[in-house]
């Protein structure tokens, strides 16, 4: 029995008060540190996924849609542009690295991008089995994907337009094959479903009427070499053919009209793809957004005037967007760190209450202690002790509840967000609570220590 | 072993209180008797050093109480003085045997568990050792008082109107054991009381 256990003791001695007070203790940090994991992880994730892409190009509408639904695969794409602008671009020799991205299917709420093998090499994505998608319709599965889907090597799949809740029809006809999984990369692929930009057309085409892909026409195919040419001809300034969103449009309302005449086509099993890509009107060929890494100076001005004079093409550069971003996030992170000061604070007058009235019912117990030889410090440690072991039993229990809200927390934002959370990630800076517990207990058990060292012995045993 | 000369006590805005000399040896037992109001726990508190007499002096075992000061003399009494209250006063969160631990760890002694043990046997509560002290009678909370005071060796006992709460029964219990603790630690005993029970029990009385 020391000074020490005493303390403990005396915590136990009363339970109401001191559960109490370490609970809104407890509360008051934990809000802290979900938010503090959060912001972490969100920034690191932001970090990883955003860095290396220096020059978004999608179709007009709001930049930073374009941002998250093009970068972090948050959100709907603002729109279509045409996939002739994207094989101009790749005709300019100062833009060293340009993948298009093509978005809009989804299987099981798991988006299915199409893109180049540079979008897996990007975020450095290795292969943790099989090979990546070379063929339409073969697709390489993000490591957190294919846990979540359970896809390995050789299964085979329909994939849905329409991303997360709203698909609106599935692509029956046509089936997605598996040929790789991803290994963990902590980025945004280990979310996504890649496949080669052509899988999307043949989906897409595969709501259209049969004339139009089945097998090309000799109309079909001369239009498409014209507009080879046109593109050709004016590759020098970057041009597109005016009249491609036109044609857009226009195939759109038809896609509309005809999006059920697939339903003859089932007994469809193996197409010839590339036939079939020849047949699809460049017009109908179409991608998301094209994204740039390691663009800079003079070639990403070009490229940013460029697309910005494109008919319906925008071009962004996400570095300001994320801080926009970042900056309208600050309002809430500042509330909720209000929220939990605010709790501490209440914690901090629990602590306090808890032991005034314990050591007003313990007057006598205290001149006991003197009188049994401790000397006036050893009765105020022996306070300061109690304000300190319910600081680090709380902060304890903000541990404990903090890392469980994480991952509670986290299985929602995975949902929301496409990024892993994890309740299980200890940073450092945690520590930096112990140190606001531990003087929480003390300022709040000062004054009772004080009252407690300052009893007169003699006196408050005569009216003991 | 324990001698005091003109002790006088006045609390602030009354009469100062005069204080009778007395000089008890070694293993020698008093009474001190007088009606309430009439100054016996502030003699009892002075002969405690817990209280500091505006005049006069304190000597126990040749150290001069008035002379030391702080955690000296919070020591000094841990270690020397034995104190019994009328009202059986204990750390309420703790056991009967945590209670006697934390004295000997207070009084800056090692912990001596086989001590306890023997005292709590002889104040006959042994059985209660590991009980909380709301659930002992008032007769055996008085009993592990006495153990409480005795249990760091203090070669004065001081007992504050130990019987006045006690039948008939547990008071010539609680005394008999004093007397014979006192007696075995050849430790110097003196009862501040009006418990007229007590009265023939005792060869030296002082009036006050």
């Amino acid at each position: 029995m020391n000074l020490l256990k005493l303390s403990f003791r005396n915590i136990q001695g009363r339970p109401l008060s001191s559960v109490l007070s370490m609970l809104l203790l407890a509360t008051g940090l934990s809000t802290a540190i979900i938010l503090q994991l959060t912001e972490y992880q969100l920034t690191k994730n932001i970090e990883n996924t955003g860095k290396d892409v220096k020059l978004v190009i999608g179709a007009k509408g709001s930049r930073i849609d374009l941002i998250l639904s093009s970068v972090f695969q948050i959100g709907n794409p603002t729109g279509n542009i045409n996939y002739g602008f994207y094989q101009l671009l790749k005709r300019n020799r100062i833009i060293k690295e340009m993948i298009p991205l093509s978005m809009g299917d989804s299987y099981k709420r798991v988006r299915i991008v199409g893109t180049t093998h540079d979008y897996v090499k990007l975020y450095s994505g290795e292969l943790e089995s099989g090979k990546l998608f070379a063929a339409p319709l073969e697709a390489t599965v993000g490591y957190r994907a294919s846990k979540k889907l359970g896809l390995s090597i050789g299964d085979e799949f329909i994939g849905g337009h329409g991303m997360e809740d709203e698909v609106l029809h599935h692509h029956d006809e046509f089936k997605y094959k598996v040929v790789g999984v991803l290994k963990k990369s902590g980025s945004v692929i280990d979310n996504l479903i890649l496949t080669p930009v052509e899988t999307v057309w043949i989906m897409h085409a595969g709501h259209e009427d049969d004339s139009d892909y089945i097998i090309g026409s000799g109309e079909k195919n001369q239009q498409h070499d014209n507009h080879e040419h046109h593109i050709e001809e004016h590759q020098d300034d970057i041009e597109v053919d005016q009249h491609s969103n036109e044609h857009d449009h226009h195939a759109h309302d038809h896609h509309a009209h005809d999006h059920h005449a697939h339903d003859n086509h089932d007994e469809h099993t193996n197409y010839d793809y590339d036939k079939l890509i020849k047949a699809i009107d460049p017009v109908n060929k179409e991608i998301t957004a094209i994204i740039f890494p390691h663009l800079s100076g003079n070639a990403k001005v070009g490229v940013l005037n460029n697309a910005n004079n494109q008919p319906g093409m925008m071009a962004v550069d996400p570095a300001p967007e994320i801080a926009l971003l970042k900056s309208k996030l600050a309002p809430f992170v500042s509330i909720i760190i209000g929220i939990a000061y605010f709790i501490t604070i209440i914690a901090m007058f629990s602590v306090f209450i808890g032991l005034l009235n314990s050591l007003s019912a313990r007057k006598y117990e205290i001149a006991l202690m003197r009188v049994m030889g401790a000397s006036r410090f050893k009765v105020l440690m022996s306070i300061l002790f109690e304000g300190l072991m319910l600081a680090i039993l709380g902060f304890i229990l903000s541990l404990v509840l903090s890392h469980i809200g994480m991952e509670i927390v986290a299985s929602w934002m995975e949902y929301e967000y496409q990024y892993e959370f994890t309740g299980w990630l200890f940073l450092p800076s945690e520590l930096y609570f112990l140190i606001i517990a531990l003087c929480i207990g003390l300022i709040s058990a000062l004054y009772p220590a004080i009252k407690a060292y300052k009893t007169d012995i003699a006196e408050t045993l005569s009216k003991g | 072993m324990i001698e005091t000369k003109n002790i006088s006590h006045s609390y602030t805005n009354s009469e100062p209180i005069n204080l009778p000399d007395i000089s008890l040896n070694q293993g020698e037992e008093s009474l001190v008797i007088g009606k309430s109001g009439c100054g016996k726990s502030t003699f009892l508190h002075v002969l405690g050093g817990l209280l500091v007499p505006t005049k006069g002096e304190v000597k126990i075992g040749g150290q001069i109480v008035n002379d030391l000061s702080g955690s000296t003399l919070d020591k000094f009494r841990g270690n020397n003085i034995g104190v019994v209250f009328q009202v059986p006063h204990f750390i309420q969160s703790l056991t009967v045997k945590e209670n006697l631990l934390i004295a000997q760890n207070l009084a800056g002694n090692s912990i001596n568990q086989a001590k306890i043990v023997e005292l709590l046997t002889d104040m006959d509560v042994i059985q209660k050792i590991d009980s909380k002290i709301s659930n002992l009678s008032q007769g055996e909370k008085q009993r592990v008082a006495i153990a409480r005071a005795l249990v760091n060796d203090p070669s004065v006992i001081l007992a504050d109107e130990p019987t006045s709460a006690l039948d008939d029964m547990n008071c010539k219990l609680v005394i008999k054991l004093l007397k014979e603790q006192a007696k075995k630690k050849g430790a110097t005993l003196l009862i501040v009381t009006h418990d007229n029970r007590l009265t023939d029990q005792f060869e030296r009385r002082v009036e006050l």
